[in-house]
């Protein structure tokens, strides 16, 4: 089991791939938090956060996705999921985020999802 | 079998406490479902004592571990303001986005994940104790039946 987060970002299309690799807890949801924060100031409207290696999320992560998300919906932009593990997915059904949230099964997907979406 | 460890009572202690939960319970044998629900559920009840019960920095966080045939219980000692989780308000995890707050999830999931809580306050310690029933593990399916 990791101890720490490690994010790491790409531009596809018109959005902005995030991904989370290993633990979003109390401990790093400030970095990411912050890391989120300044993508949507630098003006990124569409994040895709990609969580397929994140190993673990607690209810500490889902605030940060949540505060972003409807910073963003607030902005007319948009804040998906993709390729979502097994244990982090329980959490978030846990938390009735399965329906607030749009989850595609990976990054192709999602910014498919989204090119579509604008023609 | 039970096991104690002491924790400073902040932030970055959060992924060592997680890891001491989930070698108690994988040297005791328990499974997946059960060590996912007590390492979070553990995380959660931390999480809340280091970012709101303001514990003195000097203070140590005491953390047990216990499994027994029945039930995993892990019991939480801080110096920090009293938090009785059975308090606290849930929230409405069926809210849609625009209604949907920021916050609360961590007793939720303590809530959810544990079938009991103890919570007392005593001399400026509180102590709480999530208890979980073991669950049997669900054979897998026979030759045939998957």
């Amino acid at each position: 089991m990791s101890d720490t987060l490690a994010m790491n970002e790409h531009e596809a299309g018109d959005a902005m791939v995030v991904a989370f690799r290993g633990r979003l807890d109390a401990t790093a949801s400030p970095d990411a938090e912050e890391r989120l924060s300044r993508l949507i100031g630098d003006g990124h409207r569409h994040l895709v956060i990609d969580l397929g290696d994140l190993e673990y999320i607690s209810s500490s992560g889902l605030r940060v996705m949540l505060a972003a998300l409807k910073r963003l919906k607030q902005e007319e932009g948009s804040l998906s999921i993709a390729g979502i593990s097994p244990g982090v997915w329980q959490v978030f059904v846990m938390a009735g985020f399965d329906r607030i949230f749009e989850i595609f099964d990976d990054e192709t997907a999602a910014v498919e999802a989204r090119s579509t979406r604008d023609r | 079998m039970s096991t104690t460890r002491t924790f400073p009572p902040r932030r970055e202690a959060l992924p060592r406490i997680s890891r001491f939960i989930d070698e108690c319970l994988t040297s005791a044998g328990t499974d997946e479902d059960d060590r996912f629900a007590m390492t979070l559920a553990v995380d959660e009840a931390c999480t809340n004592i280091v970012l709101h019960g303001g514990p003195p920095e000097e203070s140590t966080l005491r953390v047990s571990c216990r499994v027994d045939p029945q039930a995993i219980s892990v019991a939480i000692e801080d110096r920090g303001r009293p938090f009785d989780p059975h308090d606290a308000p849930l929230p409405d995890t069926d809210a849609d986005l625009p209604h949907r707050r920021i916050g609360g999830l961590g007793v939720y999931f303590i809530r959810t994940l544990t079938d009991r809580i103890e919570y007392g306050y005593r001399d400026g310690t509180n102590w709480l104790v999530l208890i979980r029933h073991r669950r049997p593990l669900t054979p897998p399916p026979g030759p045939g039946e998957g």
